[in-house]
């Protein structure tokens, strides 16, 4: 509604804003006056000055919350709009180096948030890899840096696929010794005999983004449970 | 988990704390557990809850299809076999995607 324009109180949408409750100290208040003639008219200024909505609500002294409200944003507001933008003009090498740097900023806080969830699941893998670990296992992979590994029983036929530069692979024995290196997730899974490695085999789950410590998990549950399953599926290096 | 951007409508696998899997476990529940980029995401299940056994038979029909194997492995972990079929009994079932060679 246009400043200081009245309308009829039968006005559905307008007539509840056309009601006349305030009664209010200043001059120029006239019966049947609507809040938003009021808001212009109805306190020490009028419409025809130069007066403005939060004006006539900072002035209006029956009302100290609004005279709060009025005064304080109406003094900030005119700061702000007087105050001055700085007018400087960036060069192009400047804005150059500043998107650089913006773009570096972000690329070390993905980095950092990676290796965050890098080692979070290093750490919960671990927490797998210990609960298939007995304390005798476990001890050997804290201080020598490898899993034993004790296979009994029948043995698996000789892997199709192996390299021994012409060596042929001697038939396993009936208690198998292996060693799941803690170092890499390929060729880390060795075969012993006497202290010697006599055979490598290179195997890992198929999935590449799980951690070592899963891949390491996985290899000791497909030796203790489908050994035959492992060494059809690796490459064999043979040693002895 | 990468293979939980298919459609399903199964129960979401989640991070699941030692404390609260071991206590699952002393209840008489069982765990599916499924290593990913995340170490592993776990689904705990009551095997006396048929719901809760189609869910469990649900993920491990999905997991087998993308290739996964299965273990089968007590509380302590250290007796188990590789499951070919769901089977509902209480412990912990970790899936593994299958092997290759390098």
């Amino acid at each position: 509604m246009p400043r200081g324009q009245t309308t009829a109180g039968t006005d559905t949408t307008w007539g509840a804003w056309n009601v006349n409750t305030v009664t209010l100290t200043g001059t120029s208040v006239t019966t049947g006056d609507n809040v938003f003639h009021l808001w212009c008219t109805g306190n020490t200024v009028s419409c025809a000055t130069t007066s403005v909505v939060w004006e006539t609500w900072a002035s209006d002294a029956t009302d100290p919350t609004w005279v709060r409200m009025g005064t304080l944003p109406h003094t900030r507001v005119r700061t702000y709009a007087q105050a001055e933008m700085p007018k400087a003009r960036v060069g192009e090498v400047e804005l150059r180096t500043l998107v650089h740097g913006i773009r570096d900023a972000v690329f070390a806080l993905q980095a950092q948030e990676r290796e965050e969830r890098k080692k979070a699941a290093k750490v919960r893998a671990r927490t797998l890899l210990d609960s298939l670990l007995d304390d005798g296992q476990r001890h050997t992979m804290e201080h020598k840096g490898y899993i034993p590994v004790y296979v009994e029983g029948p043995a698996p036929p000789a892997a199709p696929d192996y390299r021994g530069g012409g060596r042929k692979p001697t038939p396993l024995p009936e208690r198998r010794e292996y060693w799941i290196m803690m170092n890499g997730r390929h060729g880390n899974v060795k075969r012993v005999e006497n202290d010697k490695v006599v055979e490598s085999l290179c195997v890992a789950p198929g999935d590449s983004s799980i951690p070592e410590e899963d891949a390491w998990a996985a290899q000791l549950l497909f030796l203790r449970y489908n050994e035959h399953e492992l060494r059809s599926r690796a490459n064999v290096t043979l040693y002895n | 988990m990468s293979t939980a951007t298919e459609p399903t409508t199964e129960r979401p696998f989640t991070q699941i704390e030692e404390a609260d899997l071991q206590a699952a476990l002393t209840s008489g529940r069982a765990v599916l557990q499924v290593m990913d980029e995340t170490g592993d995401s776990k689904k705990i299940w009551n095997p006396d809850v048929p719901e809760e056994v189609e869910d469990a038979k649900e993920s491990f029909k999905r997991l087998k299809k993308a290739g996964y194997a299965f273990f089968h492995v007590d509380v302590k972990g250290n007796q188990g076999e590789q499951m070919n079929e769901f089977a509902p009994k209480s412990g912990r079932y970790i899936a593994v995607k299958a092997l290759a060679g390098g």
